[in-house]
């Protein structure tokens, strides 16, 4: 740590150099071993499906929206160039009592590594948009740095890309982009880029009222306010008919909304008492209430707009996840990490949310994959045997992690909590040192 | 503008370029699967030329007979009360009728009374053209039960029909408003045996995996027996060897009472098995079909040589993919 600090105030660049290097490696290394087995066999199904000549959607295997099937797309394409296997091997005795594809099918290390290579870029990108923005925010490189580190080097992240090939980065990164033109005050390409980060997974269009509330503030006289909220509003408008142009063409775009629509329908379906993560539902109300109060808070700020923006959304995203029920899968909070990290910069004391989220929801993903994490290593290694994974993911150990995985439950609301408290603990002492300057001039 | 912004910006733009080649290439679909053959004597050549790396299968059946069916139709409509739920239905529908046409097939869908014409129509032509598949679990009252036997002559004049999603012969399907009939002796009606059919719904898998020469070779793995037939005291019944107890999950069986064919799949034909019930259509296979060559391997294109039998009726069947399915082509030689 002390040569890190060393290099941080002496070779900057070369520490970020050093940091992404090893965030890189981490992932590479785990990446052909180690997955989630289930994501994994439908990315395998949706590559098979589009070399066979079905669509997105007509296949078996992919239901989200088109962001990440255009980069299967384009994946079918380079996996098939470059003659990698993409059907791997069933292994039937990994699915509890029905053969489906989805729990039996281990795919290769080299379509493992291969898949995952998008999201490794996207984290790499995202720890630069956050240095960047840090570094608009405080004009601290050093922050800036960290910044990237934490990111980079969280366990969270890279168990999302290097194991799970799960695309939470890729919407991460379109939000983090989205905040840095809007800070640059370049608001049609805030506009494309949060449109790009929502229609990937949704949780960014919480942050965008208050982008909106952003425009509004910095925004003098109404024909300014008006001008640049067209202008954030045509680039989101813009970036929603490219990505959902295909699905609509094609007849799909019902299908490409299956995602979102297939939740909804399922919501609070066991009632409000019972512990589930849709009972979001119930709550949703609330959630956007309080985005919009925000909002408007942030509209009618005279100063530290950009700071306040980053305060408020990190607020906003973080109510998403205040609840014990919620995320439904470990990896949707982090769309929160950003905010903790960015939050970090400005001063906030962050320490005990980050370790909180790094540990318990890296701990919660790591049960919920289970023994099966291991497929690869079984199938196409001889480090462990396929008897052995079998009786890993069937047997006691399987059972234990499901187990931890459902305690974990109660307790995946914590970081999210931690973070709230910090920033009202903050925002007291900021009152209270003011009060004094105040009293004593 | 600097550096900084130029760079965030180059970002966006890269992200953008890769959504756009990822749409081309989705509409595109840059991705050719040509298979051919060459008969030459008693060996055929055949030869697979693709730009997808994939598994593939080439394999020579023989047959004592050619039922020779040009086209398809699955039996659905919704005016009928099915053993299987209709959510299962649309989804066998759904990716039978898909497997099938990217693999070259025709196929329809025809309401329970236009099976019935279908039927009577082929009988009194005495032409045998069109396999019927049922994915419903339970048969339609026009065609089958104690109101009408004609399903049964159908398969005694020459009819195939391909069967899953529950007890075959067990149920009868009147209107939506009225209860599935319980056929007696379904097992002998349709088999000429007592005791064919698995009778329990309690789901049962082969989880081995240990299928005989015909599921290795040709990468066929629906291994549910929930609803298998017993064939061991039939004749002329073909399996793929996967089996809870003495439940097979695929069989092929002649009519006991005539000359066409059932073929019985143990379980749920949903979005998972599909294909492996469209390999075992498409191949054209039969309850005396068997082996005579064959040849696997891996790469976007191969080619090779195999023996046919000089007696019988010769199939070469190549299929690309394994687990997961490209594209198949059966030629008759």
């Amino acid at each position: 740590m002390r040569y890190f600090d060393r290099l941080l105030d002496n070779s900057p660049i070369r520490a970020m150099i050093i940091v992404c290097i090893i965030g890189v490696v981490l992932r590479l290394v785990l990446a052909p071993f180690l997955t989630m087995q289930y994501d994994m066999a439908f990315w395998s199904g949706t590559v098979n499906d589009l070399a066979s000549g079905s669509g997105l959607y007509e296949g078996r295997f992919y239901w989200y929206t088109p962001v990440w099937g255009y980069f299967l797309s384009g994946m079918t394409f380079l996996i098939n160039g470059l003659g990698i296997d993409a059907q791997g091997v069933v292994i039937p005795e990994l699915s509890d009592s029905i053969f489906n594809l989805g729990n039996s099918v281990i795919t290769g290390l080299a379509f493992n590594t291969a898949i995952k290579i998008p999201l490794i870029i996207a984290d790499v990108l995202v720890s630069f948009v956050i240095y960047l923005v840090i570094m608009k925010l405080t004009s601290d490189q050093r922050k800036a740095i960290i910044g990237f580190a934490i990111w980079l080097l969280c366990p969270l992240t890279i168990w999302v890309s290097g194991v799970q090939a799960q695309f939470d980065s890729i919407s991460v990164l379109g939000m983090m982009l989205s905040i840095f033109f809007l800070l640059d005050k370049k608001y049609a390409l805030a506009g494309v880029f949060i449109a790009f980060g929502t229609c990937t997974k949704i949780f960014p269009c919480f942050i965008l009222p208050l982008m909106i509330a952003y425009i509004l503030a910095n925004s003098p006289g109404i024909n300014e306010k008006l001008k640049n909220s067209a202008y954030m509003i045509t680039g989101f408008i813009l970036m929603c008919v490219m990505i959902f142009i295909i699905p609509a063409l094609s007849g799909d775009l019902g299908s490409s909304f299956n995602f979102f629509s297939s939740r909804v329908d399922s919501l609070g379906s066991d009632g409000i008492g019972a512990l589930r993560w849709d009972n979001i539902i119930y709550v949703m109300p609330l959630l956007v209430l309080f985005v919009f109060c925000l909002s408007a808070f942030l509209a009618k700020a005279k100063e530290n707009i950009d700071n306040k923006f980053i305060i408020y959304s990190g607020l906003a995203i973080a109510s998403l996840f205040i609840w014990p029920f919620f995320p439904t899968v470990p990896q949707y909070i982090l769309v929160l990490l950003p905010f903790m990290i960015m939050l970090y910069a400005m001063g906030y004391n962050m320490k005990i949310p980050l370790v909180a989220l790094s540990i318990i929801i890296t701990v919660s993903v790591i049960m919920w994959t289970g023994p099966s994490m291991f497929g690869p290593l079984a199938a196409f290694t001889d480090l462990i045997s396929t008897d052995t994974l079998i009786s890993l993911t069937n047997g006691a150990v399987g059972k234990t992690m499901t187990l931890i995985y459902d305690w974990i439950e109660y307790i995946k609301f914590i970081p999210a909590i931690l973070m709230i408290f910090s920033i009202y603990h903050k925002y007291k002492e900021d009152q209270g040192g003011a009060v004094e300057n105040a009293t004593y001039g | 503008m600097q550096r900084t912004d130029k760079m965030v910006i180059v970002i966006g733009v890269s992200i953008i370029a890769v959504l756009l080649m990822g749409q081309v290439l989705l509409a595109a679909t840059p991705y050719y699967r040509n298979i051919s053959s060459e008969l030459n004597g008693d060996t055929v050549t055949y030869d697979i030329d693709t730009n997808i790396y994939s598994d593939y299968a080439a394999v020579t059946l023989t047959s004592e007979i050619d039922y020779g069916l040009e086209n398809y139709i699955i039996c659905y409509d919704d005016t009928h009360l099915w053993f299987t739920g209709y959510g299962l239905i649309q989804e066998s529908i759904e990716h039978l009728t898909r497997f099938m046409e990217i693999n070259g097939l025709t196929v329809y869908i025809m309401t329970s009374k236009e099976v019935a014409a279908l039927m009577s129509s082929n009988i009194s032509e005495n032409s045998f053209k069109t396999g019927v598949i049922f994915v419903t679990g339970s048969l339609p009252a026009e065609i089958y039960g104690n109101d009408s036997s004609l399903l049964i002559d159908w398969l005694s004049a020459g009819g195939v029909i391909y069967w899953g999603g529950g007890p075959i012969g067990k149920y009868v399907s009147y209107s939506v408003d009225d209860e599935l009939e319980i056929m007696q002796d379904y097992d002998l009606l349709l088999f000429g045996e007592e005791d064919v059919v698995r009778d329990s719904n309690s789901k049962k898998f082969n989880r081995n995996l240990e299928g005989n020469e015909l599921a290795n070779i040709m990468y066929m793995l629906f291994n549910e027996c929930t609803y298998g037939i017993d064939n061991s005291s039939l004749e002329n019944s073909l399996d793929f060897g996967f089996a809870y107890e003495q439940f097979k999950s695929v069989t092929l069986t002649k009519f006991h009472d005539g000359a066409g064919m059932i073929v019985v799949f143990g379980g749920s034909i949903n979005a998972d098995t599909s294909l492996y019930v469209m390999q075992v259509i498409a191949s054209g296979m039969d309850y005396s079909s068997s082996v005579t060559d064959y040849e696997k391997g891996t790469g976007k294109s191969a080619s090779g040589v195999l023996s046919i039998n000089e007696y019988g009726i010769n199939r070469l069947f190549v299929y690309v993919g394994s687990i997961q399915g490209i594209v198949s082509k059966t030629f008759v030689l």
